[in-house]
């Protein structure tokens, strides 16, 4: 409850032209912003220009928020569209492997671990966009179906099917590494 | 049974709905087995099966990421651009700043352009924020048509119009200049150093608005 309270009130002063309001805005979202955008593109160089361009476009039409929904949803809305955009415009950016700390174990594990992390990165790099987009902010976002057949402006029942579609195919992909 | 089909088919032989069994799995509460659940050798077959292969999935979702170090910045220096474009500061004392927008000195322009003899049609087009922050380079053709761009100390009005054929081109422009200049200056105090004029097109029918 006092998430939202502060919400409505930095809101409202950003949309009174104060910078600084929008400035706490932009820190307090960057990472939800980032990580949408990391999960949508696997590269970590465009998915920090969409969410420098989301939070670009939020300020730009800050005026046409009307708290019909909480500002999150439609700061998750701005940027899902970007990614989607993107993705559109230039369906074959190769994914870039992320860094990610080497797991200890032993050097057959550690294969195996990273084996299975790169065919878990290529099952979702492979799901149509549209459905990346429900499971990243399902699964990796925490919203709910309604919040989700909100972002993308489509029924419940579409979201989960969605879902389960995008599901069956990352069950799939772990199938030879368990 | 071959466990990839199964999870393939809407219905487990029991009734249960594949996309429930799914659902719970990836909501983490594989464990958390109903009455049916528990007892059902097609569901207790099936949610073992779903837990293990979604560990990694699990664990990859709840990975921690951190934004690049200079994101807020670089949004922040964009979005001081905007508003720096988007207004002009006309007087600036102890007692406060005045500032009138940029569209309004555009419209200001229009408005007194129109009212000049000769003057058929002035297209109103306001610049994007984001062209109209880039400077245009001396002499070169503008895109925005109508609008008020303000560098360090001058501000440059761009107009397109539509002229009344059988008047002088020169001489209605030399008194949209004239007009237009005067009346931003009487309105806002700004001091236009140039109006740029484009002679998009001659009008031979009667005068429109």
């Amino acid at each position: 409850m006092e998430q939202q309270f502060d919400d409505a009130y930095l809101v409202a002063r950003a949309q009174g032209g104060h910078l600084g309001a929008f400035e706490v805005l932009v820190e307090h979202y960057q990472g939800r912003v980032y990580r949408v955008a990391l999960r949508m593109l696997a590269n970590p160089h465009d998915a920090q220009d969409a969410a420098q361009d989301a939070f670009i476009q939020a300020w730009k039409g800050l005026a046409s928020f009307r708290g019909d929904s909480a500002f999150s949803t439609w700061l998750y809305r701005i940027i899902t569209n970007r990614c989607l955009k993107f993705l559109r415009d230039r369906p074959r950016t190769q994914p870039l492997p992320e860094t990610h700390e080497a797991p200890a174990g032993r050097p057959d594990q550690v294969a195996e671990a990273n084996a299975r992390r790169d065919a878990l990165h290529a099952a979702i790099a492979a799901l149509r966009p549209e459905q990346r987009a429900a499971l990243v902010l399902r699964e990796f976002e925490g919203c709910t179906y309604e919040e989700v057949a909100a972002i993308l402006a489509i029924t419940v029942p579409a979201v989960k099917g969605r879902l389960h579609r995008a599901r069956l195919e990352l069950l799939d992909a772990m199938q030879p590494w368990t | 049974m071959d466990l990839a089909n199964t999870r393939r088919a809407e219905h487990l032989p029991c009734g249960a709905e594949v996309a429930e069994l799914v659902e719970q799995v990836a909501a983490g509460r594989g464990e958390q087995r109903s009455d049916h659940q528990a007892t059902c050798p097609h569901c207790s077959t099936l949610l073992p099966e779903l837990d293990r292969l979604w560990a990694p999935i699990g664990e990859f979702t709840r990975e921690q990421v951190t934004p690049p170090p200079g994101l807020v910045t670089a949004v922040m220096r964009q979005v001081r651009r905007l508003v720096a474009a988007a207004w002009l500061s006309l007087r600036t004392s102890s007692r406060g700043t005045t500032r009138v927008a940029r569209w309004v000195v555009a419209r200001i322009a229009r408005l007194a352009a129109r009212q000049v003899p000769g003057v058929h049609q002035v297209l109103s087009h306001v610049a994007d924020i984001d062209t109209a922050s880039q400077p245009a380079p001396a002499g070169h053709n503008r895109q925005p048509r109508d609008a008020a761009d303000v560098g360090a100390g001058r501000t440059a009005i761009h107009l397109d119009l539509v002229t009344q054929y059988g008047q002088s081109i020169p001489a209605i422009a030399q008194a949209v200049r004239h007009t237009v200049t005067k009346r931003i200056q009487d309105l806002t105090g700004l001091e236009v150093s140039e109006v740029n004029i484009t002679i998009d097109d001659i009008a031979s029918g009667p005068r429109r608005r």
